[in-house]
């Protein structure tokens, strides 16, 4: 082999690719005769660079190559991720920019070397969910201020509806009466002093999970679907042009189309949010039945008539 | 030219790699731009990663190119990054977290991939929480996408927020994109060159279109729309309650309390979201200011109250 003046890190990745050939490990013996820059070194000599370059692989590049005591042999820790793994993240990473979490460097941080502007999906994360995220994982409860009110709160999951995001948790302070299960919106909290917004409360205990705890569920937060008012089945007539809106609106069933008319029924359990968000289409969106909201919308209206 | 220090070594030629690797190609200037040192320097140091010299287990020498490639000064990646192919340091929660909001929605938009699937579980199982992101998609969205890659226009009936009737268009669709949670087409109609963004979710009887178009070379998803030219501001007294729940999108001002009621600036788009807003108030509710939208709201819940 050619006679080449060399920096350390080349000897370094000299070896990650000759342990990396190696796919049952070998010895000190064999990298001091295979591998160009460990040979002419004595037995104590040779591990100490072997594990200086281990060190500097692991710690620079996140190359693990482990040693085993008793086999006598270097091995190269699995990867994280495997090649089309990587790929697939990187693709999604170009097509989807994450806004509100920092991209750190490309050498550290996979799909943070994307050319930005090929993105053509941007999805904007509130940027305490990385502070949920600490307590959820860590089991440790957060304390915050919401609503003019310092809470301590043990936080069960995160999640987005309508590009809006929300941890839901048991709040532990102030106490509550019944269900201490709340939702909070981010964008809605704010730090009870002058530091962090959200700061970890370890004084308040650890906390668990309750088991079969549904996230999907607890992040339904369309008042229809967990309103607490008896539920009851809303007919609507609307033109024919307005059922795209009404069906991103509401997820109705056409029940009725005449071509220019489409009727349609919704499942409603929480009627003054459902009476508020049917006034937003206007006069031509006519509310049919049953009397139960229909009374609620002209009472919501009527006093508005003559304000 | 002063030498780079060794410190810097895996940084840079990790780093290089991330970015050939994560689009695509680099020249080699860019490169050298993006670590902050000269072409030269640049490419000394990359030499030993592109040409790995050891012996196998049978004496073989191995000379390998370890698949980056120097074409033209440009550094491609043909193979998988061989540095990230060894890394078995799985990435940072805050990456973690990233990346799992970038796979999921690229899962939801794009063919099923098992690779994308697996790294998704292993993401899932290092961010550790339970974690919701609805990544909804319109009716019309294949067939917007459709035309957007076949570069042929899209036919729809397009509806405005909460319009009763809508209109007939035409679109070539440059780009399709999410942002601010919605789907969009980005493009002009046909015989205009205005481009413009249309809501998905608001189209309807979408089909591909005849007219074909090149791709202009410079479309980009827009920061922000502009729609302060349609933005209306009302300054309203109404219960804590109701303010949470006016309906969105819509921007609130400055404060105040008044017992149990606040009083607020309410910017709002457009004057269907401004109806809409005004007969939210409620009962309860009261506008400030302007007096005359005070008027305008009388009229709203007559109408809305006679239909």
């Amino acid at each position: 082999m050619p006679e080449r003046k060399e920096h350390p890190y080349a000897r370094a990745l000299r070896l990650a690719a000759y342990v990396e050939s190696r796919t049952s490990g070998c010895n000190r013996k064999e990298i001091a005769t295979d591998v160009p820059g460990y040979g002419d070194l004595g037995n104590v000599a040779l591990a100490k660079l072997l594990d200086r370059d281990r060190r500097s692989l692991r710690d620079n590049l996140g190359i693990d190559i482990r040693w085993d005591d008793g086999a006598q042999q270097y091995w190269l820790d699995r990867p994280f991720f495997s090649t089309e793994e990587r790929a697939a993240l990187i693709a999604a990473a170009a097509l989807v920019n994450v806004d509100g979490i920092d991209r750190g460097s490309p050498a550290d941080d996979l799909g943070s070397a994307v050319a930005e502007d090929a993105a053509r999906v941007v999805v904007l994360v509130h940027d305490l969910v990385v502070a949920m995220r600490d307590g959820i994982a860590t089991s440790t409860p957060v304390r915050f201020g919401y609503r003019g009110q310092e809470r301590t709160v043990a936080p069960y999951c995160v999640g987005m509806w309508r590009n809006r995001w929300y941890m839901v948790g048991r709040q532990l302070s102030p106490e509550t009466d019944g269900d201490a299960r709340r939702k909070y919106r981010l964008d809605r909290i704010a730090a009870a002093d002058d530091g962090p917004a959200v700061v970890p409360a370890p004084d308040a205990g650890r906390h668990v999970i309750p088991v079969g705890f549904d996230a999907v569920g607890a992040l339904q937060l369309d008042p229809n679907s967990w309103g607490a008012d008896p539920p009851v089945v809303a007919r609507i007539a609307i033109p024919r042009d307005q059922l795209p809106l009404l069906l991103t609106e509401f997820g109705a069933t056409v029940v009725g189309d005449t071509g220019d008319e489409v009727t349609l029924d919704v499942e409603v359990r929480d009627y003054e949010s459902f009476v508020l968000r049917l006034l937003g289409f206007g006069p031509t969106a006519r509310l049919l039945g049953p009397n139960v909201l229909v009374e609620r919308r002209r009472a919501w209206l009527a006093p508005q008539v003559v304000a | 030219m002063p030498p780079v220090p060794a410190s810097r070594h895996f940084e840079i030629i990790s780093t290089v790699l991330a970015l050939a690797e994560e689009r695509g190609s680099i020249p080699l200037a860019d490169a050298a731009r993006a670590v902050g040192i000269p072409v030269e320097q640049l490419r000394a140091l990359l030499d030993p990663v592109l040409y790995l010299e050891f012996r196998t287990a049978d004496q073989e020498v191995v000379d390998q190119t370890r698949a980056f490639l120097l074409d033209d000064d440009v550094l491609q990646v043909a193979d998988g990054n061989w540095l990230r192919d060894l890394q078995s340091n799985p990435p940072s929660h805050e990456v973690a977290l990233r990346l799992l909001v970038s796979a999921t929605v690229y899962q939801a938009t794009e063919p099923r991939s098992p690779a994308l699937d697996s790294a998704l579980a292993k993401l899932r199982a290092r961010v550790a929480i339970d974690f919701v992101l609805p990544v909804d998609q319109p009716p019309c969205f294949e067939i917007a996408r459709a035309a957007h890659t076949a570069r042929k226009s899209v036919r729809f009936r397009y509806v405005k927020w909460k319009d009763a009737v809508a209109t007939e268009r035409e679109v070539l669709p440059y780009a399709v994109f999410g942002k601010w949670g919605h789907w969009f087409v980005q493009g002009p109609e046909i015989g205009s060159d205005v481009r413009k963004e249309w809501r998905i979710d608001r189209m309807d009887a979408a089909v591909v279109g005849d007219d074909t178009f090149e791709m202009p070379d410079d479309v980009i998803v827009p920061d922000w729309l502009d729609l302060s030219e349609l933005e209306h501001t009302v300054t309203v007294r109404v219960p804590e309650a109701v303010l949470a729940s006016l309906p969105q999108p819509h921007r609130v001002g400055p404060l105040a309390a008044d017992g149990e009621f606040v009083v607020a600036e309410i910017t709002v788009a457009g004057a269907h979201q401004l109806d809409h807003l005004l007969v939210a108030l409620g009962p309860d509710g009261s506008v400030v200011a302007p007096p005359e939208l005070a008027e305008r709201r009388r009229r709203v819940a007559r109408n809305l109250l006679d239909a």
